[in-house]
């Protein structure tokens, strides 16, 4: 996968000076970030810290995909939301933070969650995907789309004390749907969530999002990350893809 | 033989620990395992096995970090790892 670069100016040369020093990234692997554009599905308290990283980071920019307004719940993880925006949406308030700790950064703030309807579309203006919503379908929408489009998604999850994660590349890894033939009738809506361990997730994955784009380091593709920070057991296992696979398959 | 199993995600939340043994005959497989455990772990059941006995296709499955077919023969000793789907974001 090639992602386009774009030039770097004096003031981002200075501000991004300390991760170019990274031996394979440089300053070439920066041009890269700045010329990509990211999706993210939800900037909860999983998507929320990820955009914070990308957009500290350098991407060019970034689609926040998030509906709803700002509760009280959602405060003890979701970062980007303050409780000054209590009953304000969601995505306002995630693109203000951002666009705070980066000004250079373009932030396209959508009001609405990825479905059947607008996945499509989204997936299309992005150059890489995170996947970070608490539904399966979802997620199954921004995966059907990504290996149509044939655009990485980086898939982050959580529940408890556990998160995983995995980079997709269609065509050659297992999509999400290789993993999870079918909805799985189990999984809630409502989960048990501090925000440290959702971060955690969210810290590995954009660091996947910075390696696929600059090209650089070994990503989880073909692999599942698994965490567990009630006993700090990590553990990365491979993953096949299913040859009949309704979503990749052949 | 002795099979350890390991669950993560919401199947360690019901049956309330992350570990578990089980005594199974020469020859069994993944599948069997996963039906003993949910005829032994009655909170387990409905997670593992559709109503029809077969195991459910949303949990990962894993003999030693290598993902596996159901009916992959297991051998002494081996620990399967069983991981609900988990999408918490
Ligand atoms: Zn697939």
């Amino acid at each position: 996968m090639e992602f386009k670069s774009t030039p770097l100016n004096p003031e981002e040369k200075a501000t991004y000076e300390w991760q170019m020093w990274v031996e394979d990234f440089g300053e070439a692997g920066q041009e890269k970030l700045k010329g990509a554009t990211a999706l993210v599905s939800r900037c909860g308290g999983l998507g929320g810290p990820l955009c914070y990283h990308l957009a500290s980071a350098g991407f060019g920019k970034i689609i926040i995909a998030h509906a709803g307004h700002v509760k009280h719940s959602d405060l003890n993880r979701q970062i980007l939301m303050t409780h000054d925006w209590l009953g304000k949406p969601r995505a306002e308030s995630a693109a203000r933070r951002l666009r705070e700790l980066n000004p250079r950064l373009e932030v396209e703030a959508v009001p609405e969650n990825i479905s059947e309807e607008n996945a499509a579309d989204l997936v299309g203006k992005a150059d890489l995907v995170f996947d970070c919503a608490p539904l399966f379908s979802e997620r199954f929408a921004m995966n059907r789309e990504c290996v149509r489009q044939s655009k990485p998604m980086i898939e982050a999850a959580m529940f408890d004390l556990e998160g995983q994660i995995t980079t997709i590349l269609p065509g050659e890894t297992p999509c999400l749907s290789c993993l999870y033939p079918a909805d799985p009738p189990q999984w809630k809506r409502e989960f048990p969530v501090f925000g440290a361990v959702s971060s955690i997730a969210a810290s590995i994955a954009a660091m996947e999002g910075i390696k696929v784009v600059s090209g650089f380091g070994e990503t989880l593709a073909g692999k599942l990350l698994c965490y567990d920070a009630r006993t700090m057991n990590f553990r990365r296992v491979p993953i096949k893809r299913n040859p009949e696979c309704p979503i990749c398959g052949n | 033989m002795k099979i350890t199993i390991e669950l993560w995600g919401q199947l360690k939340q019901v049956a309330g620990e992350s570990c578990l043994s089980l005594e199974l005959p020469e020859g069994a497989t993944v599948q069997d395992a996963i039906r003993l455990l949910a005829s032994q772990a009655v909170s387990l059941a409905s997670s593992l096995v559709e109503e029809d006995g077969t195991c459910r296709p949303s949990n990962l499955v894993f003999v030693n970090d290598h993902q596996i077919l159901l009916s992959d023969p297991l051998q002494d000793g081996n620990t399967i790892t069983l991981m609900s789907p988990i999408a918490g974001g």
